[in-house]
């Protein structure tokens, strides 16, 4: 097994969990699971980094106030 | 009133179909679609679509539809001067294609509608620029639906521009075999290693087919409603495709025939006597279409395309398709189409009862064919003998402006350089009464400055 195998099947995904997810395509193409899947997993990973971007600020004005708080107990 | 004719390639997607009737070229689209269809106008998009010239505008037609049980309207579409193949075009005509269907589904998106197929055969040329031709390709986009039509983009563009970018451009002609675009597994296996460090092309291509691997026999389970992949993930997919077809790149280099009007050709005055000769001749006949076959890089097709005659420019060299192609978008040429086919072999039917895409010769035929400096190549070069070249010249077009290129000529001998020559009928007398049996000689100019000789024939009734 490839390491590209590997990522698509086992690391990333944890089939039941997507599976789930899976919906009998309405439009007359066959989408094909496997890029229907890749799909799920592009915006299980994409959407998460949009909300890290969208929180950005956030996180890094709470590790810049943790590194601070450091400094100053220094 | 003929009766109506279902097209047999139409025959998929039970959105709709083509039919013709009395000679004109119509669109069944049926009630099923009707939501999608109101969409597609109310919303706006067909008309942002149309405007921005990616999308072939119709009208709506009075027409008696073809299938009354099923249709909700019929509409007439703009037609195309030609139709053409992806495994017709050259690697930037490709592209070109592939990035007009990823701008039709961003602009869809933002629209509230999604392509439902991301197929090559949907895009044609008009005017130069690649067009939807398919009315009835967009669906209502239902939020948190991934993109349907994904796979068959990737299939029909990314995985053929990556195997001519990374591999070998006539590599395209694999599409000729697959018809719905090559297959994911066998273009990761083709891409050498080093396209693993592109990520988009990684995503795309390779964990795509790796994918497809581990998933190819799981069906879904149950429905559910949940749906993950929001608007915003779509539009990123888009991005990351675009990425991935941009960063792909081809250039010839050194080809067979790109060089081949500068380096070996003619004298001044000979080539200048050649285009007053040619050009006079495209005026005496005053065709509506002309194919210039074996047409290199465009020199003489662009004598009939400046003056608005539709001409399409055939050639087996992939490298001068392309450079005919770059020079077509620098200068928005809109009435030549450069075709990368090889006549010896020109596309067959194919597909489903070998009726879904057409041959070349069934598909249109030319008012006048320009064979400039050809038929020694097909003559000697391939074996054929005249009477065959000419049966096959009289198939293509009513007119034929021939060049004849005698055995003394410097490209003829190059041809018979390492071989003997067999060829005892290829003289001028064999060549006249060979092409007699199928046209009428109505003019014969020699070339100046050289041994070349100029007919304007008219085919046979």
């Amino acid at each position: 097994m490839n390491w590209e195998r590997l990522i698509a099947s086992e690391v990333v995904l944890t089939p039941g969990l997507w599976f789930g997810w899976l919906k009998r395509a309405v439009a007359y193409l066959d989408p094909g699971s496997g890029s229907y899947i890749l799909q799920l997993i592009i915006a299980a990973i994409v959407g998460a980094a949009f909300v890290v971007r969208m929180y950005w600020g956030k996180i890094k004005s709470f590790l810049q106030g943790l590194f601070s708080r450091k400094k100053t107990e220094e | 009133m003929t009766p109506h004719q279902r097209l047999p390639a139409s025959f998929r997607d039970p959105s709709g179909f083509l039919f013709s009737a009395d000679g004109i070229l119509y669109r069944q689209v049926n009630t099923i679609y009707r939501e999608h269809y109101d969409c597609l106008i109310g919303s706006g998009l067909y008309q942002s679509l149309t405007e921005a010239g990616f999308m072939l505008p119709h009208t709506e037609a009075d027409t008696a539809p073809s299938e009354p049980a099923l249709a909700y309207k019929v509409i007439q579409p703009e037609l195309v001067p030609f139709i053409s193949y992806p495994y017709e075009w050259s690697f930037s005509q490709l592209k070109a294609a592939a990035l007009a269907t990823l701008a039709i589904q961003r602009r869809a998106l933002k629209s509230g509608m999604s392509l439902k197929d991301g197929s090559a055969y949907n895009i044609q040329f008009q005017r130069g620029r690649p067009v939807l031709i398919d009315t009835l390709s967009f669906e209502r986009h239902r939020e948190g639906e991934p993109w349907t039509a994904y796979r068959q983009f990737c299939q029909h563009f990314l995985a053929p521009l990556a195997l001519m970018a990374y591999c070998d451009v006539r590599l395209n002609q694999l599409l000729r075999v697959y018809l719905d675009g090559l297959p994911l597994e066998l273009t990761s296996r083709l891409l050498p290693a080093r396209t693993r460090l592109s990520f988009p092309l990684l995503l795309h291509l390779h964990l795509h087919a790796a994918s497809e691997r581990r998933y190819a026999r799981q069906l879904a389970h149950k429905p559910s409603h949940n749906r993950p992949v929001s608007k915003e993930v779509l539009l990123w997919l888009i991005g990351s495709l675009e990425s991935a077809i941009r960063g792909l790149r081809w250039a010839p280099t050194q080809t067979d025939w790109a060089n081949y009007a500068a380096e070996h050709n003619y004298r001044p005055e000979a080539l200048e006597h050649k285009r007053q000769l040619v050009s006079a001749f495209l005026d005496r006949v005053q065709p509506r279409t002309v194919w210039d076959l074996g047409a290199n890089v465009g020199q003489f097709s662009r004598l009939a395309s400046q003056r608005g005659v539709f001409t399409v420019a055939f050639d087996l060299d992939p490298g001068a398709v392309e450079l005919n192609y770059r020079q077509c978008v620098a200068e928005g040429e809109q009435h030549l189409l450069p075709l990368w086919v090889d006549l010896t072999n020109p596309s067959p039917n194919l597909g489903w009862r070998n009726e879904e895409r057409f041959s070349l010769l069934r598909r249109a035929s030319a008012g006048a064919v320009l064979a400039l400096a050809l038929v020694h190549h097909l003559a000697i070069g391939n074996n054929v003998p005249l009477e065959e070249v000419a049966k096959f010249f009289s198939d293509l077009g009513a007119a034929l402006i021939i060049e004849f290129v005698p055995k003394t000529d410097p490209q003829t001998q190059r041809l018979l350089v390492v071989r003997d020559d067999i060829f005892l009928s290829y003289t001028q007398e064999g060549f006249e009464r060979a092409f007699q049996e199928y046209f009428t000689i109505q003019a014969v100019e020699p070339i100046r400055e050289s041994e070349r000789i100029l007919y304007l024939m008219q085919r046979s009734a």
